[in-house]
């Protein structure tokens, strides 16, 4: 038996909202080990390791490394203690090189200034030991996805880091890259470092880790070897039930056709080719899923359709009306709603209440006017049965929306886009980041909204079991191109989805075309 | 959850009375170290405002133009926006309607009105110049306006020097201003005047307007994220000019009640500072128009309590100006007292995971 | 008249003017540039300069020491920054709020301390002794007409000034510091990753731009007149700030903004002898920084745009071919 590198005991934290994030958490991590930590949205996985690294302070525990009491203050005592982070959102300045962004915060210096030579050196000489293929002096803006990871990976190892946190580094990669990354992660194992690998994917967490931690809101509910484990036994320990992974629908009955793109193509103001020539029809009745790596145009196609971007060439139309140089407004009052990817930025304003959240697009309507001021009864009136419907947890519609949890927050976005009598709804990541209830009755109820009410829906997403099964017609988009067109979703699989995606391979024009 | 937002708003109440508390202590410090007559400066400057009828309404006569301003900046400050040409709109639109009122022949109440509405429009136009440079064209609003305030005092100088200068008085200052345009003054014996209506007036529509009506919605929901009200398919550029302009007209309003209120005379030579002061209570106020009379009397005291010390004492009245920033700077701090309502909020949770615990055994 | 206006003689002294206007707008300028890189905009540089114009006077005065006077100007004005700086980023209050209501509380404030030391509110001149720095004349070049007119018998600080330009590139582009403002202006995250406070880097972005202030402010009050006066930068900073930001924080687009900005004032003051009307020509700088902060932005706009029209036409040809 290898010996205890991490151990966390004991671990409390409550936030600033008063929402218990962890509620007396322990965890061991040995060495020379690949550890799974998994959990719902929410369970409190990302503040476990925000307090591993220094960033969050626990109100009570320990953590001990090598066997020593150690605490804490902040990211720089975690990582002189050899502590390395890989976030789900990349730590990069953009316009630095790869080199400066590896030696940030530990430049070399010649005199007062900055070494740039040896920055490079240094980068280059990890990367070639662990056979991570990145070029030190490419600057960081014009890598790819699964690039910008390695140099996560290379800061962190050029910090002497010995326990590595991954927290869900396959959420933004290919399965052919995931593949690239675990062969990675294993030659750092045989190097003697120590792994935490944070997924939501369980079938990765089995063919991977050694060891799995099961976090449910906030406190461990297992800790145990991975040998002999299942996919669903985990799961069934995440939710405390078993997660339904497929979603039984019917066939779909298609009628009216409600979206027509012909030909679009959208540029950027760096002048890149976002979308380039995109055909897709969208009927009555149906959800047409588009997956792809984020970046490639999955969610320019939610923008030039909502019209929150512009696009230069060909022709869209909604219910037959073309909307070219149509403002957001007019393609929403044309039926046109949008769950957008984020709901933190996008989707919501956190200082708004629930209720300011819920009537945002349709205060002008009459429906919620007494002459010329906002009816408190009538809004109130549509306010709750929103809550109710959607179950939206919350003591008072008249609270600031921050003070809901992730998910809730979702529902009352959710709540609006699918209220607002639309005869398309385009949702770009509708259920990433919430927990497996909210994800399942997001879908149920998209799915419920083209069956009974004729709504056509347009379903993006990162995850892939998602598009397959939610989605009744599924294209992929690499590099602003639709380069793959599936008519029925359920034929495919992941794994050959991820060959598109990847870019590898891509079906002819007259298959493509059939989408249109 | 419901708790923690009880002590949210417990602590935003909190934060205000320690910093106006804090605000108070320090100048008394200040006026214990500096004056000659410490006892005496104290004490005029915590209770001066309340020992006469006179000082009493001087309280409410400043509230005026502060309530005016104020919800002024409320509008902008809505919209997320700092633009601050309140302060110069607020001199110009004096200057305008005292031009305007030479060439005007009007009954009273109707003349005064006339002349409201003239400073509520020479308002709005001249807010819509940072607005839409900010809007349409993405230049820094702040730059902008401060630009435009030193811009606006020297045409304003330069109108009463050349449209309207009275030769026959021996200080810079305009021919008098008809009587039939005046306000009203409520009371014998004191200044205050019908002004403190059309000011209550505008605080009463600001806030049914920022709070009650759509475009108020929109307007907020702008100033809390820009992005969600893109998405969510509001015109930002819009709504956001739109409680520019209003807020400029709000200054207008401002400066024209003040002149026609207290002045027989236009003769402003330099910036008034109320623009500023407007910002104050806006703060004070925290951006919503019913609380501004709060806001403004707050600041008012404290004004009329210096200006008793630096009349009756040794002790210059702009010591005050430090004083207002550390109540700003209170009042708009996160984490001032947030130690201590983090601990709050900390107990609460505690108590409701033991209860829940308590409870599933 | 015409005449007298393109003598050589009037032609030196105008550029003389120009770049003696333009000196504390160099230095603020070039001080909002380390704010501007770190992501944040330095609304505060009218009350650093305002502040720090007054300490300096008070630190010469008493000293009767100029270094000692440019080291209490440039505390002054790092004195406002730390505040600026502790109630932002420590105690969180909006930063645009706090540089206001900084800019509020220096301009009654240093009437208050001026009142308190000399009795008076508007000024310090004859009062206080304070000092002034040196006028420089340089060798073989004052001899040269226009030019010797024009860059010659400066005052020191406006030579410290133009070389600051040089510093700031350098202390931005090539140091450790410099890398860490222009990683945090860019990703706070990446920054914070690495162990490195955002809050500090901030922080020290602020102080920098503080000591320029600082120079600034002593330049005025020590330099440019030798007292301090109340109002005395009288939206200086504001002007700055403009510059920096039509230049996009680059230390010479910086610095010639600036004197572009000096050159709409030394136009003010040519004119005084003028018969136009004063107060007209005292709005000139104000208008003129609005006319060009809204040009700037329209230019922007416009080579934007066509910028993305000729890649649509390329584009265009391109599909065209294709079919």
């Amino acid at each position: 038996m290898s010996k205890e590198i991490l151990k966390m005991q004991n671990i409390t934290k409550i936030y600033g909202n008063g929402f218990v994030a962890n509620k007396d958490i322990s965890f061991t991590v040995k060495e020379k080990e690949i550890h799974a930590l998994v959990g719902e949205n929410g369970a409190g996985k990302t503040t476990l390791m925000k307090i591993l690294f220094g960033m969050e302070q626990p109100q009570s525990g320990h953590i001990y490394i090598d066997g020593k009491l150690v605490s804490f203050a902040n990211s720089i005592e975690a990582i002189a203690a050899g502590i390395g982070m890989v976030h789900q959102h990349f730590m990069l300045s953009d316009s630095l090189t790869v080199a400066e962004n590896v030696v940030l915060g530990m430049e070399p210096l010649n005199g007062l200034v900055v070494d740039k030579k040896a920055a490079e050196k240094l980068t280059q000489q990890i990367s070639d030991k662990y056979n991570l293929k990145v070029n030190a002096t490419s600057k960081v803006k014009d890598l790819s996805v699964g690039q910008k990871q390695k140099v996560e990976i290379i800061k962190a190892l050029a910090r002497d880091a010995k326990i590595l946190v991954l927290d869900e580094p396959t959420a933004v990669l290919t399965p052919q890259e995931t593949e690239e990354l675990f062969q990675q992660i294993k030659v750092l194992r045989e190097n003697g470092h120590s792994i935490i690998f944070i997924s939501h994917k369980l079938d990765e967490v089995v063919s991977l880790c050694d060891w799995v931690t099961v976090l449910r809101r906030g406190e461990v509910v297992a800790s145990v070897s991975i040998e002999g484990l299942s996919q669903q036994k985990i799961s069934r320990l995440m939710v405390g039930r078993d997660v339904v992974t497929t979603i039984n629908k019917e066939k779909p009955v298609l009628k009216n056709r409600v979206l027509q793109m012909e030909n679009v193509t959208s540029v950027n103001d760096e002048g890149k080719k976002v979308l380039d020539n995109v055909s897709l029809s969208v009927y009555q009745g149906e959800v047409v899923g588009i997956a792809g790596i984020e970046g490639n145009g999955q969610s320019e196609i939610a923008n030039v359709i909502t019209g929150v971007c512009e696009y230069q060439f060909g022709k869209i139309t909604v219910n037959g009306v073309d909307i070219k140089d149509k403002s957001i407004k007019e393609i929403r009052n044309i039926g046109v709603s949008h769950i957008s990817e984020d709901r933190l930025i996008y989707g919501s304003a956190a200082d708004l209440s629930i209720k300011e959240n819920l009537i945002i697009d349709r205060v002008d309507k009459s429906e919620f006017k007494t002459g010329p001021f906002i009816s408190d009864k009538k809004v109130n009136k549509f306010v709750d049965e929103c809550i109710k419907y959607f179950e939206i947890a919350c003591d008072d519609r008249n609270e600031p929306i921050r003070m809901l949890s992730g998910g809730n927050m979702q529902k009352v976005i959710v709540a609006r886009e699918f209220t607002s009598n639309a005869s398309l709804i385009v949702a770009n990541q509708p259920t990433r980041g919430v927990d497996i209830g909210t994800c399942d009755m997001i879908r149920r109820e998209m799915i419920r909204k083209t069956r009974e009410e004729n709504v056509a829906a347009i379903l993006i997403s990162a995850d892939l079991n998602e598009v397959i099964e939610a989605s009744d017609r599924l294209i992929v988009m690499y590099n602003g191109q639709i380069v793959a067109y599936f008519s029925d979703s359920s034929s495919i699989n992941e794994q050959q989805l991820g060959e598109y995606m990847l870019g590898l391979k891509k079906m002819s024009d007259d298959q493509i075309r059939e989408v249109y | 959850m419901k708790k923690t937002r009880r002590i949210e708003i417990l602590f935003e109440i909190l934060r205000i009375i320690f910093a106006m508390a804090i605000a108070y202590l320090l100048a008394m410090l200040v006026l214990l170290f500096i004056s000659k007559e410490p006892i005496e400066a104290i004490k005029s400057f915590a209770f001066g405002p309340l020992t006469s009828k006179r000082r009493i309404s001087s309280v409410f006569e400043l509230m005026i133009p502060f309530m005016l301003t104020g919800t002024g900046m409320c509008m902008m400050y809505s919209a997320n926006r700092f633009n601050l040409s309140v302060e110069g709109i607020f001199l110009f639109s004096g200057c305008i309607i005292t031009l305007c009122s030479f060439y005007l022949n009007l009954p009273k109440v109707l003349f005064s009105l006339v002349l409201i509405l003239i400073g509520a429009v020479v308002g709005g136009l001249l807010a819509f110049i940072p607005a839409v440079g900010r809007e349409k064209l993405g230049a820094n609003e702040v730059v902008i306006s401060i630009m435009l305030n030193y811009a606006l005092l020297y045409f304003s100088n330069f109108i009463l020097r050349n449209f309207m200068l009275d030769t026959s008085v021996t200080y810079s200052a305009s021919y008098p201003i008809k009587d039939a345009a005046k306000l009203t003054r409520l009371f014998k014996g004191t200044r205050l005047h019908t002004g403190l209506f059309v000011a209550l007036l505008v605080v009463v529509l600001g806030y049914l307007f920022l709070y009650k009506t759509p475009i108020g919605l929109k307007i907020r929901s702008c100033g809390a994220n820009a992005s969600f009200a893109k998405y969510a398919g509001i015109n930002v550029a819009l709504y956001c000019i739109i409680a520019q302009v209003i807020g400029g007209a709000c200054a207008g309003i401002g400066g024209t009640v003040q002149i026609l209120g207290l002045f027989d005379r236009f003769q402003w030579d330099s910036l008034t500072q109320y623009g500023f002061d407007g910002l104050l209570v806006s703060v004070l106020a925290k951006r919503n128009p019913i609380l501004v009379p709060v806001g403004a009397f707050l600041l008012a005291y404290l004004r009329i309590g210096a200006d008793i010390v630096n009349y009756s004492t040794d002790v210059p009245a702009e010591f005050v100006s430090i004083l207002q920033a550390i109540i700003i700077l209170l009042v708009a701090a996160q984490e001032f007292l947030g130690v201590m309502k983090r601990k709050t909020i900390y107990k609460a949770a505690r108590k409701e995971m033991m209860l829940e615990k308590g409870e599933s055994k | 008249m015409l005449s007298t206006y393109l003598s050589a003689n009037w032609i030196g002294s105008f550029l003389y003017s120009i770049i003696r206007i333009s000196t504390p707008l160099i230095f603020a300028s070039l001080g909002a540039c380390f704010t501007k890189k770190a992501g944040l905009m330095n609304m505060a540089l009218e009350s650093m300069m305002l502040v720090s114009a007054l300490t300096g006077v008070l630190a010469s005065a008493f000293s009767q020491n100029l270094i000692i006077g440019m080291l209490g100007a440039i505390a002054g004005a790092l004195a406002v920054g730390g505040i600026i700086c502790y109630c932002a980023f420590y105690l969180k209050t909006d930063l645009y709020l706090t540089s206001i209501s900084m800019n509020l509380a220096s301009v009654g404030g240093t009437v208050f301390a001026l009142y308190l030391i000399c009795g008076q509110k508007s000024n310090s001149a004859g009062i206080l002794k304070s000092l002034s720095f040196p006028k420089i004349d340089i060798p073989i070049l004052q001899d040269i007409p226009i030019i010797g007119t024009a860059l010659s018998g400066h005052s020191i600080l406006t030579y410290l000034a133009f070389l600051m330009v040089l510093v700031v590139y350098f202390v931005l582009n090539k140091t450790r510091i410099g890398l860490r403002i222009t990683a945090s202006g860019e990703n706070p995250n990446a920054v914070e990753s690495v162990g490195i406070s955002v809050r500090k880097i901030r922080t020290i972005s602020f102080l920098l731009s503080s000591i320029l202030c600082g120079l600034a402010g002593a330049y005025m009050s020590m330099s440019y007149v030798n007292w301090f006066a109340r109002d005395m930068i009288s939206g200086r900073g504001f002007i700055s700030m403009s510059a920096t930001n039509i230049s996009n924080a680059s230390p010479f687009l910086t610095c010639l903004c600036a004197m572009l900005f000096g050159l709409s004032q030394a136009t003010a003051n040519a004119m005084q002898i003028t018969n136009a009307p004063a107060e007209l020509v005292s709005a000139l700088p104000y208008v003129a920084t609005i006319i060009f902060v809204f040009s700037f932005a329209i230019i922007q706009k416009q080579r934007a745009k066509s910028a993305k029209k000729k890649i649509l036409v390329k584009i265009q040809k391109e599909q065209a071919n294709d079919n």
